[in-house]
């Protein structure tokens, strides 16, 4: 950034001690007029105007820059994933359900279109994680929040999928494990690599797995490879590819909504002496 | 020769005043360019009931306000939180010990609230959507003033209460919220609250939040946090 340079500048100018004049005449760090002579004067004052212009043009570009809504760049940055993604349409959608018997040759089978079995199932009616490890979005279209320090992806639907990616960290001695894991992010190159160990069952306990995904932008898109360990399974890989859409919108949706309206409806939902919400009313 | 000094002295101080001002206003910019100020997990510094005007005085209510409240008050049950619904703004980040983590970007600032794993939405490179319906954590706009977030909120519906005493809102309910540092350890958060139907007129609270050593948020179902067996009920 331009104005990052100008700062520097200053910053070598400062390392100049600043002297004071022995004729009165006013010092500034590098530019002390009272030891430089008369020729050097034309000289340093240009220096110094250039300094000062310079500065100008970085301030107001800093400024119309904070101003902009607008911020360019962005989907043409190779390390920005920031925005709204959906699964490539006709691409794998799906996570690897780590649940599923390993197929025959499973270094060789998919990781998608295992359908979902009983426990995946029963923790989508407990709006709960369902258990199948989640790829970018899990297969949702999702919406990606990044700074410096980390990246966040949240799934659309659901809202189960809420994922942080630690950069430039490493795991943490003791784990506690979580749904998704614990997931730590670095760069080769352009393509972010994200390792992810603590995936916690349904009671708490780690699974064992680890995951170890290349997130890399293509045009108009991501990809992740993911290549998929745990103990006494062959390691599994998958490629899935997700599109970015910012002409599409990030909607709410709260699972424990529709169980709400489900219980209103069947009248299972409170003390019948207390009055509806004024939602309901007017439903 | 001495008349040129002087001159050029005067020249030079008023440069030098002139160069010191710019770069205080390049040190300023610097700190308002980017929302890794605020990045972080942050937690109410204090845990906090019922909101209060800046003043420390109680909201402004309507009539139909101080029903509704007097409502919420007496049939708490009715706790919308209680069922696991979204606490809405600011309530879900003044969940006691329910953190939530601001991540900043160039588009787009995340809340990712630990309470029930609810991401909050602010949008820095658009305006309102027109097509959405009503949310319970509304839908956000925001734009830097200097080194302060102001994020824009309407769309909310009328399903949450504001604070944990049961303070009432309408679906016409336009929050305005000035989000900043105050040094390494603190955020505030000053939302002015807009809703014809609630409030007689625009009141803003103060609200302070204290960083969080651990940069790691707990995934937080709350139906399994409650004990809420679904299936079998």
């Amino acid at each position: 950034m331009s104005a990052t340079g100008v700062v520097g500048r200053w910053h070598q100018s400062a390392h100049v001690p600043v002297k004071e004049s022995k004729r009165g005449s006013i010092a500034f760090p590098g530019c002390s007029y009272s030891e430089i002579t008369v020729s050097m004067r034309k000289v340093v004052t240009m220096i110094c105007g250039a300094l000062a212009l310079s500065v100008v043009v970085a301030a107001l570009a800093q400024g119309s820059a904070s101003s902009l809504t607008v911020t360019p760049g962005v989907a043409s940055d190779p390390r920005n994933f920031e925005g709204l993604w959906w699964p490539h349409e006709g691409g794998p959608s799906q996570g690897p359900p780590p649940d599923a018997p390993p197929p025959e040759d499973a270094s060789k089978a998919p990781l998608t279109n295992a359908a979902p079995n009983a426990e995946s199932q029963l923790r989508v009616v407990e709006c709960a994680p369902v258990q199948q490890m989640v790829i970018a979005g899990g297969g949702l279209a999702s919406l990606v929040f990044q700074n410096r320090r980390e990246i966040v992806m949240v799934a659309e639907f659901g809202m189960d999928y809420v994922r942080t990616i630690f950069l430039g960290r490493h795991h943490p001695l003791h784990v506690s494990p979580q749904p998704n894991g614990h997931s730590v992010g670095h760069w080769e190159g352009d393509t972010l690599v994200v390792d992810t160990i603590g995936f916690a069952d349904r009671v708490g306990k780690d699974r064992g797995l680890h995951t170890i995904e290349r997130i890399t932008k293509v045009s108009g898109g991501f990809t992740d490879e993911i290549l998929v360990e745990q103990a006494g399974m062959p390691p599994r890989q998958q490629s899935v590819q997700y599109d970015l859409r910012p002409d599409q919108q990030f909607n709410e949706y709260v699972c424990e909504e529709s169980f709400d309206r489900y219980q209103l409806i069947n009248g299972v939902l409170d003390n019948p002496n207390i009055p509806p919400s004024r939602e309901r009313n007017e439903e | 020769m001495q008349g040129t000094r002087v001159v050029v002295a005067k020249l030079w101080a008023t440069s030098a005043l002139f160069a010191r001002l710019l770069l205080g206003l390049f040190v300023f910019g610097s700190a308002s360019a980017g929302t890794s100020d605020l990045t972080g997990p942050w937690n109410l510094a204090a845990p906090i009931n019922a909101l209060k005007t800046e003043q420390n005085g109680a909201p402004p209510l309507t009539a139909v306000g101080q029903t509704l409240y007097l409502q919420n008050q007496t049939h708490r049950s009715q706790d919308p939180i209680k069922r696991c619904l979204p606490p809405g703004v600011p309530r879900a980040m003044m969940q006691s010990g329910f953190p939530f983590s601001i991540v900043g970007g160039k588009t787009l600032v995340g809340m990712m609230i630990e309470w029930n794993h609810l991401p909050r939405v602010i949008y820095l490179d658009r305006e309102h959507f027109d097509n959405l319906g009503p949310a319970y954590l509304g839908q956000s706009v925001g734009h830097w003033d200097g080194s302060t977030l102001v994020v824009d909120t309407t769309g909310y519906n009328d399903a949450t209460w504001l604070d944990n005493s049961g303070l009432p809102h309408s679906s016409a309910l336009h929050t305005v919220e000035r989000i900043r540092r105050l040094g390494q350890q603190e955020l505030e958060d000053r939302i002015t609250f807009e809703d014809p139907t609630i409030f007689s007129y625009a009141w803003t609270a103060k609200l302070t939040f204290r960083k969080v050593s651990d940069p790691v948020l707990k995934e937080d179902y709350c139906f399994a946090r409650m004990g809420i067996d679904i299936v079998n009920k």
